[in-house]
């Protein structure tokens, strides 16, 4: 566990500015030393993750916030697209939606999705959940290291 | 002399005594021959003649009587034949008209095909389906007039049918002027003691009304379909896209609050949490209305299922508001129903919820769970001691969104008892509530049995 002692990596694939300000806002009153990287659909996610195009040269993300409805490539393909390759696979990938649709939460675990959350209406609550996922995720779970690429 | 004078006049009696014997037998009297007088002459030798001519004429008298009864008798008994014949002719004529009445009256076609399927009796009646006449369609093979689009069909059923497995077949048949009749046939097919076939024999009746009413009922099923789909499509915007702007209203709303709280006044504050509570309390109105939608849109199948879990289930969900309350819940022997487990799970949920919320105040809510019913359905009772429902209100408490009470006094959407209604109702029931103000209400709801039950 190297967790405290380098700066982790969240890629937050949102499309909502509000949302995507809210995670941030959440994130600085968590406190932790986290760099969160926005991409705004699931093509640019798809991109960000194997570092084209304008994302070049971006650290492999620790973690991945990843929102349900979105343009041009949904959550639910980019799940399925990292969880099928060999590279991206060991990425923990957490689905943060407003959907409580019975069928997307047993399609999002078929596609291994690490973890399934709704987000609550309520901003304290919100904190809070966004304090929990970075706690346990970045400093509570034990993931393989990623696969040496260099 | 005296003997001959005595011998002439004797000899006039014994003549006399003879006519009069003749007489006696051309009247018909057998019974007393001449007297014969033993002389050995002539007139002895006619009255013996006579008595033994009697004789015959008596036993032919006697045969001819004989024959005449027993002609007599068969004359009666022919009589008697003939009176019967002319019942049964009556009943016969009876039938027959009822036959007749019958064959008018029924619609259905007999008809009867060689082993090539080639038309070789139809009945009358046809024209009235058809407008073909029987003339027309004799001698033409039947697969002529079935629609090609069920022909490969009914080939494959008249095969099955030539196999030996009767059914009956639906399908369309082209009529006279070119257009197509719903009809259904049962055929049977006629073989020869070898087995082998010789052909087809059936009815063939209209089914077009069945048959139209049936689309219009598969349509209004896949209308159903598509609202529904269209429903649970508004369902998930519902969840999702109107979630989101009522997330973003309280949040930033209280993000506000969280950095700016300083510099606000307390009234500022309050308006704020006026604008976070209604956008909260929104959010639960939609989730609700979307649990609503769900019952039809979501339901499982009805399947057997014991209903001792479902309660089970259903107060291990309550187990903290059963604490919280400090609540006794009694509940009778349940029964297996044919059911969507999962429905009667919450349905049991929110009744029993709903029982130990609307407690008297310092009074421990005791709920008793109980089963009644009849042949033909389950009745399940969720009864409690607590406030009780104005009777003006005992209809109401079913609508969605409709609340009694004050949000500070009992919170709530006003969407338990909708959802329940629909559960219930979803599952060919009907639910309703007794009460007494002040005593505690019965929630009551039945559940039909199914035939295997």
């Amino acid at each position: 566990m190297e967790g405290s002692d380098r700066k982790m990596d969240i890629l937050l694939v949102e499309d909502n500015p509000g949302d995507i300000r809210l995670t941030q806002e959440a994130m600085r009153e968590s406190g932790l030393p986290i760099t969160l990287h926005v991409v705004k659909d699931g093509v640019q996610a798809i991109e960000f993750l194997e570092q084209e195009g304008a994302h070049e040269g971006v650290p492999r993300p620790d973690l991945i916030l990843l929102d349900l409805n979105l343009p041009r490539m949904n959550g639910k393909e980019v799940l399925a697209y990292v969880k099928s390759n060999p590279e991206l696979e060991t990425i923990p990938i957490v689905i943060l939606t407003t959907s409580s649709n019975d069928d997307d939460i047993r399609k999002c675990y078929t596609l291994q999705a690490n973890c399934y959350v709704l987000k609550p209406i309520d901003f304290e609550r919100f904190i809070g959940l966004v304090r929990s996922i970075e706690s346990f995720w970045l400093e509570l779970a034990a993931l393989p290291q990623a696969a040496d690429t260099t | 002399m005296h003997g001959e004078h005595d011998a002439m006049n004797n000899g006039d009696d014994r003549v006399r005594s003879i006519i009069e014997g003749i007489q006696r037998v051309a009247s018909g009297d057998f019974s007393s021959p001449i007297t014969v007088t033993g002389e050995e002459d002539d007139l002895d030798a006619i009255a013996t003649g006579i008595n033994m001519l009697t004789e015959e004429i008596a036993h032919r008298d006697k045969e001819s009587n004989e024959k005449q009864e027993a002609i007599l008798n068969i004359l009666e008994d022919v009589n008697e034949a003939k009176e019967e014949l002319e019942k049964a002719t009556v009943a016969l004529t009876e039938s027959e008209e009822k036959y007749r009445d019958l064959v008018e009256n029924i619609n259905d076609v007999f008809y009867a095909t060689d082993e090539n399927g080639t038309i070789t009796y139809i009945s009358p009646i046809v024209s009235h389906i058809m407008d073909y006449h029987p003339e027309d369609i004799i001698g033409r093979p039947f697969m002529e007039f079935i629609h090609e689009d069920d022909l490969e069909r009914i080939m494959e059923a008249f095969t099955d049918i030539v196999a030996g497995n009767l059914h009956p077949s639906e399908y369309r048949v082209m009529k006279k002027d070119g257009g197509y009749q719903w009809v259904r046939t049962s055929s049977r097919p006629i073989k020869d003691e070898n087995g082998k076939l010789l052909g087809l024999r059936g009815v063939l009746s209209d089914i077009q009304e069945k048959k139209e009413r049936e689309e219009r009922l598969e349509k209004a099923l896949t209308d159903l379909e598509k609202s529904n789909k269209e429903l649970e499509q508004f369902a998930y915007v519902a969840s999702h896209d109107l979630q989101e702007p009522l997330r973003m209203v309280s949040s930033y709303l209280q993000l506000l609050n969280r950095r700016y709280g300083e510099n606000l006044d307390d009234t500022a504050k309050e308006f704020i949490d006026f604008a976070v509570d209604g956008s909260t309390r929104m959010s639960g109105l939609i989730q609700d209305l979307l649990k609503f939608s769900r019952v039809g849109t979501k339901g499982k199948p009805f399947e057997p299922t014991e209903m001792k879990e479902v309660v089970d289930t259903a107060l291990k969900n309550l187990e903290i508001a059963i604490q919280d309350h400090e609540a006794t819940v009694s509940v009778d022997e349940m029964p297996v129903a044919s059911v969507d487990a999962g429905q009667m799970v919450q349905l049991f949920q929110n009744l029993i919820g709903n029982a130990m919320k609307f407690n008297r105040p310092g009074m421990a809510p005791e709920v008793k769970v109980g089963l009644g019913g009849s042949d033909t359905e389950w009745e399940f009772t969720i009864a409690d001691n607590g406030i009780g429902i104005p009777e003006d209100q005992l209809e109401r408490v079913f609508v969605i969104f409709q609340r009694l009470h004050p949000r500070e006094e009992y919170d709530g959407t006003g969407i338990g008892l909708a959802v329940c209604k629909r559960i219930v109702e979803r599952h060919g029931g009907r639910i309703w509530v007794e009460s007494a103000e002040g005593e505690g209400s019965t929630f009551h709801f039945t559940i039909p049995k199914r035939r295997d039950e």
